[in-house]
């Protein structure tokens, strides 16, 4: 297997993405010179500014507590989280993927004890963390499907499809590792939840 | 046969497109790629469990069985192993049943990386590393 530093000797124009996490990259980017740090921020993305009323960290917000204080019904939460995520530009979502994904977020629910309002919560993560690494930011394309499995019909659930403008396979298996171990995997009922991460076409 | 064969054949058929000039057949080998990238996971996983008494089905449900079973695996990442091998599942799908989507060699590129990337840290786990090593 290639490591990551032979890897990043042959693809120093991209070596962010080699940076084991957003804090690092982070630390890296601040010993820059002030004209290189420009060139990164004036970037456009395409992620707006996060919600300001959620200032949580991610770290899973428990069942009961969260529907209480929001005092609305569990679908009324389905609905408002996908709402948020599509207005907040976190993800998109076919409309015809709407209601199966829909539904199974009302299974994790009802299963799982699982806050819908966590997958709006992953998806900021999943924004912030792609923001700080991924150099060509304005090829991301981030989309929530519904997956079901077509020999295995115990096999399903959501997958968040991640598209990047990198041909590197070795980037892109290290950015859908980070992912898939670092971000929504502690709430009950994550695990429901992957990520994909493919080459932009 | 032992499952490693599985990863050698994905690397292999990569390796043959470059010899190929037809695009739709350069597009096959990709995609009979992924599919092998998979299985060797899958079926790694899947002999490391029988080996250390996990009992899995012999039906098409051994899929799911395999992937809901690493949940339940020691350790931090457990569910992290689900979640990736669901996702390796779920590119093979997409793979061998959805023709309309188009899979280039950085597509089974990915896989290979992904597929040993999640057996070697498999391999670290205190419960099953040391049968996934027997396998890969």
């Amino acid at each position: 297997m290639i490591s990551a530093s032979q890897s990043t000797d042959h693809f120093q124009n991209i070596r962010r993405l080699s940076y084991s996490n957003p804090q690092s990259f982070s630390e890296h980017r601040n010993e820059k010179q002030p004209y290189e740090r420009k060139s990164v921020t004036t970037n456009k993305f395409l992620i707006p500014k996060p919600i300001t009323y959620l200032k949580e960290t991610f770290e899973g917000i428990p069942n009961l507590y969260s529907l209480e204080n929001l005092n609305v019904q569990s679908t009324d939460i389905i609905d408002y989280t996908l709402e948020t995520i599509v207005k907040a530009r976190f993800a998109s979502i076919d409309p015809k993927q709407l209601p199966e994904i829909k539904r199974y977020l009302s299974k994790m629910e009802t299963l799982d004890n699982y806050n819908p309002i966590n997958l709006l919560f992953m998806l900021r993560k999943t924004n912030n963390y792609l923001r700080d690494t991924v150099q060509d930011r304005k090829g991301i394309v981030i989309e929530i499907k519904y997956f079901l499995d077509e020999e295995d019909d115990n096999l399903d659930g959501i997958s968040i499809d991640i598209y990047l403008r990198v041909k590197d396979a070795k980037k892109l298996s290290d950015v859908w590792g980070y992912l898939n171990e670092n971000i929504g995997s502690e709430e009950s009922g994550g695990e429901r939840i992957f990520f994909n991460v493919r080459e932009k076409m | 046969m032992k499952p490693n064969t599985l990863r050698k054949l994905s690397s292999q058929f990569v390796s043959m497109s470059h010899g190929i000039s037809d695009n739709d057949l350069k597009e096959g080998l990709f995609r009979a790629s992924i599919d092998k990238s998979y299985y060797y996971a899958f079926l790694v996983i899947r002999e490391a469990m029988t080996a250390i008494g996990i009992n899995i089905t012999k039906t098409q449900n051994a899929h799911s069985q395999v992937i809901e079973k690493l949940k339940e695996l020691n350790g931090p990442l457990a569910v992290a192993y689900s979640r990736e091998l669901k996702s390796l599942r779920d590119q093979r799908n997409d793979a061998i049943y959805n023709l309309s989507k188009k899979i280039d060699e950085t597509d089974a590129n990915t896989l290979i990386l992904e597929a040993s990337g999640l057996l070697e840290k498999l391999a670290k786990n205190k419960s099953i590393g040391a049968e996934i090593l027997n396998y890969i």
